[in-house]
């Protein structure tokens, strides 16, 4: 079963993405900002990433440049999970390369729905 | 506004000791602001953790009724289980069913043997009967043998020995009956004996029969009917997990109260701190009592000690003690 990297610094919201991962079978990692993430991702085979945008020390965009400069993330799907929904933001992720992007509140349905499919 | 409860009350204009205060004011504003968030996080993670175990409990006992009913195992589960026994009942009564036939064809053969030896007795009877009256026929015999030569001579002795041979034949032809009489008693008991095992045979094939059947339709409804509930109950799991779902999308509306809280609250620090060049001229003891006075307006309105403390009022460390009040 996949592994997937959960990153928010609102623990309820970690519980929340977790539970519903979990809940279809997944392994889950969790970290509170971009540098733990970096920290517990360090030779872990992770399989999908879900960060939040705003966060404390290191938010989700420079994050996502972060793991996609590391070979082991070159190909690894990461979805960005934010109430941010301005397009400028977007582009931003979409060019930091991240592979999705979602608003929360998220359907719990409509999210695995997207894992299940950038895991293909 | 502010200057009502002050002495500086008709002042249109705030000075520096009352944006002083106002700021001392505003950080205990957004500190309890933030201990709201913090409560309001606290208790959405525990209503998560909730629904996390019903969700899981959920999942367990179906996931255990499934495994009861699993028909993917090995040995096909229940339903292959009373498949083989049907099997095994249907192949158990067909031996039975052919040892009650061998059983009824004994005592079919019996009865023609007894038959058989009925004819014997009515020949050994017949030659009973041949014999008396080839006794009686020589007695005759020997009365017109004695008329005609008075004497006894070699005539009467052929005759006597006659008489002994036709005796010996009637004797030997009752003892043949005998026996054979003898014999039907003991086929008679055989055929009657096998007659009644073979009726014994069927009432077992019956009952047994009827009661393994029952049992296995027994079974076979029992199956279907925890089938139909483990379905109704894998339905309900799946309500329960939309259900679920739909919570968790509810509960995450905290997150976005908690992002807008922590946006107030940076707006108050920055407001703060363009408010700071503003205070260089304030009286210190004037600003305190402005505080106070807003500080004991906050206290009045406070319902909870750590509305007034500045604490979090997290449900996991408030003490049962401490929520209940007997009077």
């Amino acid at each position: 079963m996949s592994t997937i990297l959960v990153v928010d610094d609102s623990a309820s919201m970690r519980q929340m993405v977790t539970f519903t991962l979990q809940s279809s079978g997944y392994e889950t990692i969790e970290g509170g900002n971009g540098c733990e993430a970096l920290k517990v991702s360090e030779g872990a085979k992770i399989d999908l990433v879900i960060t939040d945008l705003n966060m404390p020390e290191m938010d989700g965009i420079t994050l996502v440049k972060e793991l996609r400069a590391k070979e082991a993330f070159k190909f690894t799907p990461i979805l960005l999970l934010t109430t941010e929904s301005q397009d400028t933001k977007k582009q931003e992720g979409k060019a930091a390369g991240a592979t999705g992007w979602i608003v929360k509140p998220f359907n719990p349905e409509q999210l695995m729905a997207v894992v299940k499919k950038v895991l293909k | 506004m502010l200057n009502q409860d002050s002495e500086t009350q008709h002042n249109t204009h705030l000075d520096g000791s009352s944006i002083a205060a106002i700021m001392t004011v505003l950080d205990i504003v957004s500190e309890q602001l933030n201990d709201i968030a913090r409560d309001v996080e606290i208790s959405v993670m525990g209503v998560c953790s909730g629904f996390q175990g019903m969700s899981s409990r959920a999942r367990t006992a179906l996931a255990k009724a499934a495994d009861a009913l699993d028909t993917s195992s090995d040995d096909g589960g229940l339903p292959a289980f009373v498949h083989r026994v049907r099997m095994s009942l249907a192949t158990m009564l067909a031996r039975l069913e052919s040892s009650r036939d061998f059983s009824l064809h004994l005592t079919e053969q019996i009865d023609e043997i007894d038959e058989r030896l009925s004819l014997v007795v009515k020949l050994g009877e017949k030659m009973i009967q041949i014999s008396s009256d080839a006794r009686n026929a020589t007695n005759q015999s020997m009365a017109i043998v004695k008329r005609s030569i008075g004497n006894r001579g070699d005539a009467e002795k052929m005759l006597d020995s006659f008489a002994v041979m036709a005796q010996a034949s009637a004797q030997c032809g009752q003892a043949i009956c005998s026996l054979v009489m003898g014999l039907r008693s003991i086929t008679k008991d055989g055929a009657s004996r096998a007659r009644s095992k073979a009726e014994e045979d069927q009432k077992t094939i019956a009952t047994s029969e009827n009661t393994i059947r029952s049992t296995l339709d027994m079974m076979s409804t029992s199956y279907e009917k925890m089938n139909e509930s483990l379905s109704s109950s894998a339905a309900m799991n799946r309500q329960l997990n939309l259900d679920i779902g739909q919570a968790v999308m509810s509960m995450q509306f905290q997150d976005r109260v908690n992002q807008r809280i922590e946006h107030i609250v940076s707006t108050i620090h920055e407001l703060n701190a363009d408010l700071r060049p503003m205070t260089l001229s304030s009286d210190p003891n004037t600003a305190q009592l402005i505080t106070k006075l807003w500080t004991d307006r906050l206290a009045e309105k406070s319902t909870m000690s750590q509305e007034r403390t500045g604490g979090s009022s997290a449900p996991a460390e408030s003490s049962a003690d401490s929520s209940i009040d007997l009077f």
